[in-house]
């Protein structure tokens, strides 16, 4: 399944059996899959789903409260985009959740409309968090076949170096040079120069060490600053 | 002597009885010679019975005549001397003695007229000796009667004796001629001190205010008089005169007996005002006293009572139970004007039907032989109104106490009005407390609504997506269907429990099953001990008693024991946040402990249970107090205490009911 074909999975995450079984029922019948879970710790030790995915927590549970949670997601290493709900919220917790990074917060009874939209825009959001990161994955592979020199070549060359430049810093002749920009071209599949320095960006391996301007004179405003 | 001379003898004993001759002590009657008739003195003599002195002297004497008879010429009855043998052989009481004397001076008559005058015609010689024999044998029988008269007359005279009243006798002179042991006694004089001794002088007698009391026509007096002892005490006699008349029946002196009654009229004083006293505290007492004849009902007891029924005749009672003495406050309590009206009837009728259970059960206790009978009733007073009452009936010692039973009754409709509104007050409190610790859930009552409420819409509006979806959907709507339906019996659960801890209503006795009020109770806090992270942990035997009470108010304390105990945890680690319920089951209870992690109680537990004691910045205080009161009507205790390393533990124990009194009640 790639992200761009699947309709996406809830994860819901309530102690309540009857709301678990009526969102369950609910996303189902809007062509969702979902897995439902009575606890954070049920959710965490089951891991987040490959598909675009979206957690509906209840902010309200025993144990660890949903906006704890929440805020400690990151650390944990799950990205999910995230839905509170909650029985009785008020303005700070909805901050709060906001603040943490929630799509969006239900108060209970919800309609299924609010509900349903915002699960399609958390499922969107993942989606495309999903393709960012599919598409940052092919280029790291990409990159990975470079040979130790294409890459020296492939870093001076998106810094803006001209050949006969890259060539005398690697102490390399103009022709090596040419012959292992091709190569870089050809295998990070990159269609010109412009496209390999997005790629690049992307992949983060600019050669820092190459500088227009001094230094020194970069960091003037910073001191006037002071 | 003549015989009539010897009688003579005989009547002075017999007019005198006072002149006592004991056999111990006889005392001899002397005539004075000189004193005539009227100047006799008592001569006192202790003798040896039958002595042989007086057997000599008589035999002397007859032998004396026998001798004079036979010796000298006389011719007269020298034989009628005899007789003084006889006379002095009388005195010594002995019957066979006196007997043997005569018939032996009959012998030597006998014998010397024989002697004498055998040949002889019968002659005056003859005629003598019958004359004679005729004096030896009255003489004879004379002795024996006045020997048995004095027989007669020592008895009584030991009598006299023996009495504790003082004898005085006194001549016209006023002069003491006979005093006895207990006139020595009592006045302190001897009789030798006494006796010759003018009685006015000696004893300073006064009959209110006069002198002498005039015996008047029929020679005799009575009344108390007040006289001196020797010592000087003025003592106070319920005295007795007899005029003491001479043998031609002329007032000779007096005659007295007389008693100290100086004691006597002292304490007779002292009942008399003891007496005034207790009258005076009956009538004047502020509150109903009455004294009633009770006696009928111990009679119905016995007879008038079927043995199975064991039930009294109510009316029967009505119609013989008078009240014998009343005070005001008793008429004004029946509602009647005068104490007067009161007495002389019954109090039974004013007690309105159905407080004769109340009746019997005083009737029945006095026969069960209690002294003393509390008991609550109320009567209608004679102006229609309805009066509250305690009545303490006491049954006072003695013979005729069922006849006085003493009833006192205090008005206590006042008091048991304002117990009403206490009760009722309390009602409210303990309403006001209810809704209160609702208060405290409300946000935890309305998630515990809102969940299935919110479920409920998902559902339905799942249901109709479903429907939209022409594969699928007959089983999904279904099942949104089923869900909508026990979401809203849930939802409807919350609200039914909720409202019935809010209700007010009066307190009410129902059956309470402990593991089902234990369920419902944490159901009701199931939202809030969930998010406090707090776990309950209940033990409790496999089969528990029924017990009676008001169920709400029973869950009312269970609820605020756990939501005490909740707070208490605030500051405990979540992992330790535990509740134990434990239930255990003694013999006439039930005890349920609420046991916390928490810091446990600072200070003494029992300030706990103070009106308006709290240690929360929004509590009222009056939560614990008010389980007390609550507890406590239903006959069990509540008592806080901590437990070492643990928290506070909280324990109430409620009484096992018995069905039938359950069911009463």
């Amino acid at each position: 399944v790639t992200p761009s074909s699947s309709p996406g999975r809830i994860v819901i995450v309530d102690d309540d059996p009857e709301i678990r079984g009526s969102l369950d029922s609910l996303m189902r019948s809007s062509g969702f899959a979902v897995s439902s879970y009575a606890s954070t710790a049920e959710f965490v030790s089951a891991g987040r789903p490959d598909e675009p995915s979206c957690l509906v927590l209840d902010v309200r549970l025993p144990g660890e409260n949903g906006l704890d949670f929440l805020e400690r997601l990151a650390d944990l290493g799950l990205s999910i985009p995230v839905v509170l709900m909650t029985g009785h919220g008020d303005i700070p917790m909805t901050v709060r959740g906001m603040r943490a990074g929630a799509v969006d917060f239900l108060p209970k009874p919800f309609t299924d409309d609010e509900m349903l939209e915002a699960v399609a825009t958390a499922i969107g959001r993942d989606r495309e968090a999903l393709t960012v990161a599919a598409v940052s994955a092919r280029l790291q592979e990409l990159y990975d076949d470079l040979t130790g020199r294409e890459r020296d070549v492939m870093g001076l060359v998106v810094a803006g170096l001209m050949n006969k430049q890259v060539a005398s810093r690697l102490s390399l002749s103009e022709i090596t040079v040419k012959i292992h920009r091709g190569n870089v071209m050809r295998k990070m599949e990159a269609q010109s120069l412009a496209d390999l320095v997005r790629m690049a960006e992307q992949l983060g391996i600019r050669d820092e060490s190459i500088r227009r301007f001094p230094a020194s004179a970069r960091s003037e405003p910073e001191r006037s600053g002071h | 002597l003549t015989p009539e001379a010897g009688g003579a003898v005989a009547e002075t004993f017999l007019r005198n009885p006072s002149h006592s001759l004991g056999p111990e002590s006889d005392r001899v009657l002397r005539h004075d010679p000189v004193g005539e008739a009227e100047t006799t003195k008592y001569e006192y003599r202790y003798r040896a019975r039958a002595h042989p002195l007086t057997l000599g002297l008589a035999i002397a004497i007859a032998l004396g005549v026998f001798a004079c008879d036979l010796l000298t010429s006389l011719h007269g009855a020298v034989a009628v001397l005899y007789t003084t043998a006889i006379l002095v052989v009388a005195r010594t009481n002995e019957r066979r003695a006196v007997l043997a004397t005569g018939v032996l001076c009959a012998a030597l008559t006998l014998t010397g007229w024989i002697n004498m005058h055998w040949s002889e015609d019968l002659d005056s010689a003859a005629l003598r000796m019958v004359v004679s024999l005729t004096a030896i044998g009255i003489t004879t029988v004379l002795s024996l009667r006045n020997n048995s008269a004095r027989s007669t007359l020592s008895e009584q005279a030991r009598i006299l004796e023996l009495t504790h009243d003082t004898v005085i006798i006194r001549n016209s002179e006023d002069l003491i001629l006979y005093w006895n042991e207990g006139a020595e006694k009592l006045y302190g004089w001897s009789r030798s001190e006494a006796v010759g001794r003018n009685s006015q002088a000696l004893l300073k007698t006064e009959v209110e205010g006069v002198r002498r009391p005039d015996l008047g026509p029929s020679g005799a007096w009575a009344g108390e008089i007040l006289r001196t002892r020797k010592n000087g005490d003025r003592i106070l006699l319920a005295s007795r005169w007899l005029a003491r008349l001479d043998d031609r029946g002329a007032p000779n002196g007096v005659i007295e007996t007389s008693a100290d009654v100086t004691e006597a009229r002292l304490a007779a004083e002292e009942r008399r005002r003891s007496e005034e006293r207790y009258r005076a505290i009956f009538n004047a007492a502020g509150f109903p006293i009455w004294e009633t004849d009770l006696t009928v009902v111990r009679e119905k007891g016995r007879a008038g009572r079927s043995p199975t029924s064991r039930t009294y005749d109510t009316a029967a009672v009505a119609e013989r139970a008078f009240v014998r003495n009343a005070n005001d406050a008793a008429a004004a309590l029946f509602g009647l004007n005068d104490r007067s009206e009161l007495i002389g009837m019954s109090t039974v009728p004013f007690y309105p039907p159905d407080q004769a259970v109340a009746l019997h059960r005083i009737w029945a206790a006095l026969e069960s032989g209690q002294r003393t009978i509390e008991q609550e009733s109320q009567i209608v007073a004679a102006n229609g109104r309805l009066i509250d009452i305690l009545l303490q009936v006491t049954l006072p010692e003695g013979e005729d106490a069922w006849s006085r039973v003493l009833v006192m009754a205090l008005d206590i409709t006042e008091r048991n009005r304002a117990q009403l509104r206490l009760a009722q007050s309390q009602a409210e409190l303990t309403h006001v407390a209810r809704v209160t610790l609702l208060g405290q859930m409300a946000a935890s009552i309305a998630h515990e609504v809102n969940q299935p409420l919110s479920a409920i819409i998902t559902y339905a509006k799942s249901g109709r997506r479903w429907l939209k979806q022409e594969a699928a959907g007959a089983t999904e709507v279904e099942d949104c269907l089923d869900h909508i339906v026990s979401n809203g019996s849930r939802a409807a659960e919350v609200i039914s429990r909720v409202r019935a801890m809010a209700r007010k209503s009066e307190p009410q006795s129902d059956r309470i099953d402990v593991p089902n009020l234990l369920d419902e109770t944490i159901a009701l806090l199931h939202r809030n001990l969930n998010s406090h992270q707090i776990s309950v942990v209940i033990t409790a035997p496999p089969a528990l008693p029924t017990l009676f009470g008001d169920r709400v108010q029973i869950q009312q304390v269970l609820m605020n024991l756990m939501l005490n105990a909740e707070q208490a945890m605030a500051s405990t680690p979540p992992d330790d946040r535990v509740i134990c319920v434990e239930v255990s089951v003694g013999t006439k209870f039930v005890s349920i402990e609420v046991k916390d992690c928490g810091a446990g109680i600072e200070g003494d537990p029992e300030l706990l249970f103070r009106p308006f004691f709290t240690t929360k910045s929004d509590g009222m205080g009056m939560g614990l107090s008010i389980c007390r009161s609550i507890v406590e009507k239903h006959g069990g205790t509540l008592m806080a205490a901590n437990e070492e390393g643990r928290g506070a533990v909280f324990r109430f124990t409620l009484p096992i009911a018995n069905e039938v009194e359950g069911q009463v009640s």
